[in-house]
């Protein structure tokens, strides 16, 4: 799930919230595609892995027997190959014509990152590190899907197709793709159950629900909480309105300015952490204008004075909320 | 009714004691006596066997078909139901002589009379009746047959003897219908071990189709469900030891693609589309051979190859690598099987163990910051 560069929305709400769009339609679409397509081979794939318990005969009676089942799960697994491709193929595009910000590509300063965040969790740091658009956690479970999407895809083609790979390459490889498979799905079960499930659900941070990828916006105040790098990258000036110029935004994006590098953290290179930067430059002047209009259309209908009156108000909160995380906690309790 | 009020007898016995009831025992055991002495043969009573015995009459069917109706009176007795019951007790229409006519479908042909005799053994042996209408015999009759066997087809009719610990005359009773197959069957490695081992080990007919309620050896789900008869010895450790066989075939075919799949057919996963290789697609059926003997791995191979391709149209020796020929993988004979399976085994723990940790730290983080 990577955005493109091209533009980067943002917009208000009712309530005077300002959303930055971190998913973009299209990411959406696909991420209830994988939803849908990862339960549906869940559902006929784990039945044949657990054949001797009750509930497996249970679901395969559901789908109107084993033969059903796997008809299911066959094209289950083709409607993942297609996703895949479509997705691996845009990345490919996107990269070719340099249009594409790869936001969840790992790089080095994810495992300094981790390292700084496992410093933070243990209590050796006041603030957790500055993370970019997609922290590390998420990244790794993002490489997970795609490494294990390819597992999965690989070693279910070759148990499809096992005449025509065994002209190809040692038979033996089709027992070992049957053990791969079965494996790599409890692997991506758990993760997905217990990793993705604590991150985008169950987690205090979140809980209970994190909608921005069903919404595709999230709020300009979760990102600058929890994705701070982007925050900064894209309100250099304060978060939209700050000015309190009838609240136009002020979302704008710039690769020169270096963040000031906070006293835990490690020291940001923009080049480092973000391995598409360089090829986002030529579409920056573009990019800014972009946003600068949109939200600009979607303040038109808004009474100005009562929008920049509320923006200041929330941004005074916010500002004041991010400033004194530390101090503020433990007056709460 | 006779047969009634005497099947209740015992009853009576066991509520009034005689030996309570009698004013001394010594009187009690000598009526006893005296009523052995003058006790003769249930069937002397009704006077068949003045006739019956060795007679050579034949009855003749509306088919054409005839049926000599003398009896060896010895045999008879010798039978199990000899000296337990009267003939009338089976042949209960015939109370008088001259014999009264029977209905004209009873007599169309012998199948028929007998089918209808079979009425007759239900009265007693009503689970058994019950179970042979689940069998391909009875479905046959349904069907029009009257060659398909009712209970005397197997049982005999008045030579009646239990079978118990003689295998071979289970299969020779078979095979007075099913005559090649129990050929092919006598030269198999079964049918070669039967001749020394009657002690129930080897499988005979019945084993494997069983007795009363037999199944269609032609359907889908008998295939796909075969593989249980074949784990009732071949999984059993204690007798596979004792024949120097592996009892890891079972385990290691039940865990293979096509062994979970007709599992899952046999625990109510419906029909089998196509046929699923089970045991019998590479041992064979009735000509079991031993692979044992086989000699070359190369003429087994090849014999594999053959058997894969049934099904899987193009099917070279490379792609019968894929079955590890009922071994277990480990790092010798199947390195890479092995590998990945231990790779996953230690790869799941240690990344879940991570993850769990991450978000227990980050759980007591958010905790203690509070």
């Amino acid at each position: 799930m990577k955005t493109t560069a091209k533009s980067t929305r943002i917009r208000k709400t009712g309530d005077g919230e300002w959303q930055v769009e971190r998913f973009s339609p299209f990411r959406r679409v696909e991420h209830i595609l994988t939803i849908l397509i990862f339960v549906a081979l869940v559902v006929t794939g784990f039945p044949q892995k657990f054949y001797e318990s009750s509930w497996a005969t249970g679901l395969i009676d559901f789908f109107g027997g084993l033969d059903q089942t796997r008809t299911i799960h066959r094209w289950a697994g083709i409607a993942f190959a297609l996703s895949a491709v479509v997705h691996l193929g845009g990345i490919a595009i996107g990269v070719a014509t340099r249009k594409m910000r790869l936001t969840l590509m790992p790089a080095p300063q994810d495992l300094r990152d981790a390292w700084n965040n496992l410093l933070y969790l243990l209590g050796y740091r006041d603030h957790p590190p500055k993370f970019p658009k997609f922290d590390y956690r998420q990244k790794f479970e993002y490489v997970g899907l795609i490494l294990g999407g390819l597992v999965m895809l690989v070693s279910g083609f070759v148990l499809l197709f096992p005449i025509e790979f065994a002209s190809l390459a040692p038979g033996e490889l089709i027992p070992a793709s049957r053990v791969m498979h079965s494996n790599e799905a409890v692997l991506a079960l758990l993760v997905l159950v217990v990793w993705h499930l604590y991150g985008s659900h169950f987690s205090p941070d979140v809980f209970p629900m994190d909608k921005s990828v069903f919404t595709g916006y999230m709020t300009v105040k979760d990102l600058s909480h929890h994705h701070k790098l982007e925050y900064e990258r894209l309100f250099p000036a304060g978060p939209p309105g700050a000015n309190g110029k009838s609240g136009e935004a002020e979302a704008l994006v710039s690769e020169s300015e270096n963040p000031d590098d906070g006293p835990e953290d490690e020291p940001f290179d923009p080049e480092e952490n973000d391995p598409g930067d360089a090829e986002e430059s030529e579409t920056e002047q573009n990019e800014t204008e972009n946003v600068e209009g949109e939200a600009a259309d979607a303040l038109e209908a808004a009474d100005a004075l009562e929008a920049a009156d509320a923006l200041e108000a929330a941004d005074a909160l916010e500002a004041a909320s991010d400033a004194k995380v530390e101090p503020s906690a433990p007056a709460d309790t | 009714m006779k047969t009634d009020s005497r099947s209740y007898e015992p009853m009576r016995i066991g509520l009034f004691c005689p030996t309570r009831a009698w004013p001394s025992r010594p009187l009690f055991f000598g009526v006893a006596a005296l009523a052995l002495l003058f006790a003769t043969p249930l069937w002397a009573e009704e006077e068949c066997m003045d006739c019956h015995d060795g007679a050579e009459d034949e009855v003749e069917f509306a088919d054409g078909s005839k049926v000599v109706v003398g009896i060896d009176a010895k045999t008879w007795e010798a039978s199990v139901h000899g000296g337990e019951l009267s003939c009338s007790d089976c042949h209960h229409t015939i109370n008088e002589y001259p014999h009264p006519t029977k209905p004209s479908e009873v007599m169309a042909s012998v199948g028929d009379f007998q089918r209808n005799q079979a009425e007759t053994c239900k009265r007693c042996h009503y689970a058994y009746y019950t179970r042979v209408l689940d069998g391909i015999h009875y479905k046959q009759h349904t069907e029009g047959s009257t060659k398909a066997p009712t209970c005397v087809g197997c049982h005999g009719a008045h030579e009646i003897r239990s079978l118990k610990g003689d295998p071979l005359e289970i299969n020779h009773r078979c095979a007075n219908c099913h005559t090649e197959i129990a050929e092919v069957y006598a030269n198999s490695v079964h049918g070669r071990a039967l001749v020394d081992h009657q002690d129930g080990d080897i499988p005979v007919c019945t084993d494997c189709h069983g007795a009363h309620d037999i199944a269609d050896p032609n359907a889908a789900s008998f295939h796909a469900e075969s593989y249980q008869l074949c784990a009732r010895c071949h999984g059993d450790e204690e007798r596979m030891e004792k024949y120097g066989l592996n009892a890891n075939v079972l385990t290691s075919y039940l865990e293979d693609f096509h062994g979970i799949s007709n599992q899952l057919y046999a625990a109510g996963g419906g029909e089998p589309g196509r046929p699923m290789a089970t045991c019998t697609d590479c041992h064979g059926i009735h000509d079991i051979q031993s692979f044992k003997n086989e000699g070359e791995t190369v003429v087994v191979k090849q014999r594999v190859v053959e058997v894969c391709a049934k099904c899987h149209e193009g099917a070279t020796p490379e792609f019968t690598d894929a079955w590890l020929s009922h071994y277990t993988p480990t790092f010798e004979n199947a390195p890479l099987v092995w590998s990945i399976k231990w790779g996953y085994r230690i790869l799941i723990p240690m990344i879940m163990l991570g993850l769990i940790l991450h978000i227990l730290l980050h759980l007591w983080r958010i905790r203690a910051r509070r």
